[in-house]
């Protein structure tokens, strides 16, 4: 078991290290409009070729990779923040303050998330990458504080609950230093699964072409390709390379939840 | 029931007050675009006395939030299209319903069955070993999102291969009716939609089911099933399945809204008629209303489709109806 | 035809772990007679449950076979096929489970989880069922047939374990295990299960292997008894010998172990250092070659 973890984060800490390093092995400037000539194939130059605005791919591709990491980042923790907070809160105190929570939860469950999320990035016309992260935190917040309640509901059972109440730990105590410790496996496998999610709708976002618009970014590249017509012209240096890239992300990133799901749950350990 | 109404009101509110923050008027962006391009606009001024007239943008802020839900919920009325116009927003939106739910049904069904089935086959004992890493091959597919795959499947098959159309219903100047070749070619069409949302569905209820079933494995009765020789189908089926599906169904209720989320996407890209295609369309062009209207259909839909798993889980889990 | 039912050879049972195998039947040689009562008697631990599975051919990984045969009615039964295996269990050897409460399926009523078994065993002609008949079985075991209806959450343990025997005898095995039928039961029910259980072999004539460490339990309806311990038989022998005359260091203190209203003892408790001499400086086969001591009365040969 340990050993899978070990693989996975090593390939892990590859990935996203080759993705987060790579933007500054590049020259900005020419992912700048015309900065090239437009639709050139790759070459030795320029080794993902051009777009139609005359931008290096790979430039581009090397600059707004990070960018999806970092809003995945930022959506996944704040919604994992919130969820923690209110997970906790309400699966520790339960009576009126669970049953509201959880009502909010549940509505907010069946509302889908794109819905809110393009209704918001319809409405205003430019979106910074920090606000897309907190629009996203704030329409993916419930999943978590789902999953964390009914693990603090698990817990608050145990015996050394009981008996740190027995010792006299207030309820903020507990619910801050006692807890914690005993889910931190579960809480880092929710925690890939907000930036996992987070980033999934980014990008769905970005796609649509209701992304940030002065910032380069993997789903803008290709929603750029497919308003450029990329796909029947050819020009698959445009957009494929994005595409892989994104499977590659979202591959090693269902590795992960895997594997850190397989440390928190022991008994999928024996079946694999 | 009550979440139902619920969920609805606030969906409905909650497009009130992102309608308000906005910092512009929609109808003011879009005029101001068709202005510089230079076409006339027709019928400009009544669209903003309607509108101002339909929200009350004078009165104030709980008559005009009254005013707006009133109109919504009790006469059904979403307002004019604003790249359509005359046409209201419910014609533009209604043709594109049946499609929409055709594909969801379709691809949900297909997924739930075949995902499940083979999720828990993955984890069963006296199943051939070549079988489960078939199985465990399939399930990382469903870390790629729907449009990915919608991607990739357009380019492999329709762009690349010639296989399946590229997009669209049917094929241009084909003669329809209720025949076999215009049935083959709906069929043709929603394959690659189908696909792109299946594949990856599969994957995903495979691994969910693999969990369910390697933790039910462990239960007494499915030993005692096998110390009592039933037959091994009559177990997989009647005594795991049975009581595996159980979680999955409460699960299917909860990502709906994943789910509708990611045929928006797809639909977008194969140019399918579905709401999905009319959203991004809206999008497009700015039509505010339109795109409010998609979205309200996508909540209650979903919030619909909710209410009946809810009503009908107590009667797959006897433990819930006869509550002892 | 031979009295023995069950002929059990030799058998060795070992639990395969990534470190090291374990032992956990040892040469095992055991029979059963048709129509009578044998009680498993030892530990927990001592191998009780492993030996049922084993002859069930329930083993479940990582447990195996190593070596010994099995007969029942004198047909080898170690290596059977599954087809034939499937048909064979429950059809001639049955098994009441020790706890009933998680036995049943959640989701299907009981009547169904009768037809079940009823059906895939070759369905109701076969054994000349019908709902009468069945309705007939569940009021010999002292419940309304109303319950045939119901589901199992609605059932208390007691009644589910009495279903259990009904579903373990409607097909008239010849050989039924009772692992340990009454330890999660109050003392009534206990009585009641134990009374049922009695009736119905008597009228099918059929065995039953009771497993248990209750040996005040095992005295009322047990005609022989075999000790286990430590993953070996240490001394067979009917109840009368067994509680007059037992023979090996470990049944003495099992049955002074015994507390008894008319005569305050101590309690002998077996030291661990004692517990390895029994089996001590004993290989193989050597092991558990039993000297009948008297007709009938066997003890292993560590004594």
């Amino acid at each position: 078991m340990n050993n899978k973890l070990f693989w996975t984060s090593i390939l892990v800490v590859l990935v996203f290290g080759t993705i987060l390093f790579g933007q500054f092995f590049v020259d900005p400037a020419m992912s700048r409009i015309l900065a090239a000539d437009p639709n050139l194939p790759p070459s030795l130059d320029y080794p993902l070729g051009t777009q139609s605005e005359g931008r290096d791919v790979l430039v581009v591709l090397a600059l707004g990779a990070p960018m999806s990491l970092l809003i995945g980042l930022i959506g996944g923790s704040v919604a994992l923040l919130i969820g923690t907070v209110l997970g906790f809160v309400s699966g520790y105190l339960g009576g009126i303050v669970d049953a509201i929570i959880r009502t909010i939860v549940d509505v907010g469950l069946t509302i889908p998330a794109i819905a809110i999320l393009i209704l918001i990035a319809a409405s205003f016309p430019s979106i910074t990458i920090v606000m897309m992260g907190l629009v996203i935190a704030f329409t993916s917040w419930m999943q978590p504080t789902r999953v964390i309640r009914a693990q603090v509901l698990s817990l608050r059972e145990r015996e050394f609950v009981r008996l740190a109440k027995l010792s006299g730990a207030s309820n903020f105590q507990i619910i801050f230093f006692e807890l914690p410790p005993n889910l931190v496996p579960f809480l880092a496998s929710c925690f890939v699964n907000a930036v996992s999610t987070a980033m999934l709708a980014s990008i769905g976002l970005e796609v649509l072409g209701l992304g940030p618009q002065h910032t380069h970014t993997l789903g803008g590249l290709i929603y750029q390709g497919i308003y450029y017509n990329a796909m029947w012209r050819g020009l698959w240096w445009w957009w494929m390379p994005a595409i892989f890239v994104l499977v590659i992300i979202f591959l090693v990133l269902f590795f992960l939840s895997l594997t850190l799901d397989e440390i928190s749950n022991p008994r999928f350990k024996s079946i694999s | 029931m009550f979440i139902f109404f619920l969920t609805i009101l606030s969906a409905v509110s909650l497009n009130f007050i992102i309608m308000k923050i906005t910092p512009q008027d929609p109808v003011a962006v879009l005029l101001g675009r068709m202005a510089s391009r230079g076409s006339l606009v027709e019928g400009g001024e009544q669209l903003i006395k309607l509108y101002r007239a339909q929200f009350g943008l004078d009165d104030p802020l709980y008559l005009q939030y009254w005013n707006y839900i009133s109109n919504l919920l009790l006469r059904g009325d979403l307002g004019y299209s604003l790249s359509y116009f005359p046409a209201k927003v419910e014609s533009v939106i209604l043709p594109a319903i049946p499609w929409t739910i055709g594909l969801f049904v379709a691809a949900n069904l297909i997924s739930f069955t075949i995902g499940n089935i083979l999720g828990a086959i993955a984890v069963w004992p006296k199943v051939q070993k070549y079988i489960k890493y078939l199985i465990y091959f399939i399930m990382p597919l469903s870390a790629i999102p729907f449009y990915l795959m919608a991607l990739l499947l357009l380019y492999l098959m329709a762009i690349k291969f010639h296989i399946l159309p590229i997009g669209g219903t049917f094929r241009v100047g084909s003669v329809r009716g209720f025949d076999l070749d215009t049935m083959l070619q709906l069929l043709e069409h929603a394959a690659l939609p189908l696909m792109s949302i299946s594949i990856g569905l599969i994957g995903f209820w495979a691994l969910s089911m693999r969990g369910i079933m390697a933790v039910l494995l462990g239960e007494d009765f499915l030993t005692y099933a096998r110390a009592k020789g039933l037959r091994e189908s009559r177990i997989f089926l009647r005594y795991g399945m049975r009581n595996a599906l159980l979680p999955q169904v409460t699960a299917l209720s909860i990502d709906l809204g994943l789910m509708i989320s990611g045929q928006v996407l797809v639909e977008t890209i194969f140019n399918y008629p579905g709401v999905g295609s009319v959203l991004f369309k809206a999008l497009r062009t700015a039509d505010y209303f339109v795109i409010q209207g998609v979205v309200l259909f996508i909540v209650v839909a979903v919030a619909f489709a909710t209410l009946v798993i809810d009503i009908i889980y107590p009667l797959l889990d006897s433990r819930i109806r006869y509550k002892v | 035809m031979t009295d023995i039912l069950l002929n059990i050879k030799d058998l060795c049972v070992s639990y395969a772990t990534k470190k090291e195998s374990l032992e956990v039947l040892q040469y095992i040689n055991l029979e059963v007679f048709r129509d009578e009562v044998f009680g498993l008697v030892g530990e927990s631990g001592s191998g009780k449950s492993t030996l049922a599975s084993a002859i069930l051919g329930l083993l479940q990984n990582p447990g195996k076979i190593d070596q010994g045969q099995i007969l029942f009615d004198n047909e080898d039964i170690t290596n059977m096929s599954d087809k034939n295996h499937r048909r064979f269990l429950w059809e001639q050897i049955s098994y009441i489970p020790q706890g009933a409460m998680n036995c049943f399926n959640p989701v299907i009523r009981i009547n169904e989880q009768f037809h079940d078994v009823i059906k895939d065993h070759g369905g109701q002609k076969a054994y000349g069922l019908n709902e009468r008949k069945i309705a007939q079985l569940i009021r010999s075991m002292h419940l309304n047939p109303d319950i045939l209806d119901k589901f199992p959450h609605q059932l208390s343990g007691g009644m589910k374990q009495r279903l259990c025997i009904a579903l373990a005898i409607v097909l008239n095995p010849k050989l039924i295990f009772a692992d340990e039928p009454t330890s999660a039961l109050d003392v009534i029910s206990q009585r009641i299960v134990l009374e049922t259980l009695s009736k119905a072999r008597r009228r099918l004539k059929s065995s039953i292997i009771l497993i248990g460490h209750d040996l005040a339990i095992q005295a009322q309806i047990a005609d022989r008894l075999g000790i286990m311990f430590s993953g070996r038989l240490v001394e067979i022998g009917s109840v009368a010998d067994i509680f007059y005359n037992p023979l090996h260091e470990y049944t003495k203190k099992l049955i002074s172990s015994l507390p008894s209203i008319q005569v305050k003892q101590n309690l002998n408790i077996l030291g661990a250092d004692k517990s390895q001499g029994i089996t001590k400086g004993l290989k193989g086969n050597e092991a558990t070659s039993f000297i009948e001591v008297n007709p009938g009365h066997l003890v292993a040969k560590s004594y």
